[in-house]
């Protein structure tokens, strides 16, 4: 570069007009989920793969408690049968005291 | 992390509308274009991932951005002419009369030349980018943006060497 293209070259060009730049952040569409999402999307990419790993793993130790719970009787089931051996103890007692039962007095 | 747009602009809006500026030789189509290229790379921040330069970048967004433009508006072509063979407030204005006037002479000479070695002229000794640099941004060979620019900067020296001798 000699000393003319030099010259030239400290020219400076005029600024751009002041109501450029808020003109251009006026456009500039608001932040979006994207924005939040865009920078690490292996990152993302990544978790998302993790948690389809994860749910495939759990997935047959779910179904196995699933099936085991499916054999073990349902809890509403007890108070019914302690009710129904109560009932059976309270006719049981009764039949005793009926047999046990003193001649009615002369 | 989102792109900010206000930085993006602070440290490479004026450098792109000068450039577009003096190819264009028309502020409200150099307006256009550069807010036509920022808004697209804010809006779409992966077009600047991986680009060493950005300055480069986005003055390679602007070349063809106001080419395309041109191009629409080739009806309207002979007025765009005119428009670049008159004197453009191109520079700074200057409080010593000897640089103003050679400034203005200089815008006059600048849009006295093709407008494909402006850009080369444009590119080498205001942005500095080596000519295999200015090759990429305008899809040219290196040798064809040499032999444009030592052809412009002559054209130049022959055109301002008056003002340019009065001022050494």
């Amino acid at each position: 570069m000699n000393d003319f293209e030099r010259h030239l070259a400290a020219q400076p060009f005029r600024t751009p007009p002041a109501d450029l730049r808020a003109a251009i952040l006026a456009a500039t569409p608001a932040a979006s989920w994207r924005d939040w999402l865009w920078p690490s999307p292996l990152a993302w990419a990544a978790l998302a793969l993790i948690w389809v790993a994860l749910y495939a793993v759990e997935a047959p130790a779910r179904n196995a408690a699933r099936a085991s719970a499916a054999l073990r009787p349902d809890d509403r089931e007890i108070p019914r049968q302690a009710v129904l051996a109560f009932a059976l103890d309270r006719d049981r007692l009764l039949a005793e005291i009926a047999r046990n039962r003193l001649p009615p007095a002369p | 992390m989102r792109l900010d747009p206000g930085q993006l602009y602070d440290d490479h809006g004026a450098a792109v509308f000068a450039f577009v500026l003096n190819l264009t030789r028309r502020e409200s189509e150099a307006r256009d274009v550069v807010q036509d290229i920022f808004l697209k790379v804010v809006e779409r921040p992966a077009l600047l991932r991986g680009v060493r330069e950005p300055r480069a970048f986005l003055l390679r967004l602007a070349h063809r951005a106001a080419i395309d433009r041109h191009r629409r508006q080739s009806t309207r072509a002979a007025a765009h002419e005119r428009a670049a063979a008159e004197p453009l407030p191109l520079f700074a204005a200057s409080a010593d009369p000897d640089e103003a006037a050679f400034r203005t002479a200089l815008a006059a000479a600048l849009a006295d030349l093709p407008a494909e070695q402006r850009t080369v002229v444009h590119l080498k000794l205001w942005e500095h980018l080596t000519f295999a640099e200015i090759a990429t941004a305008l899809d040219i060979p290196a040798n064809t943006a040499a032999s444009r620019y030592r052809y412009g900067v002559d054209k130049l020296q022959t055109l301002l060497r008056p003002l340019y001798e009065e001022l050494r």
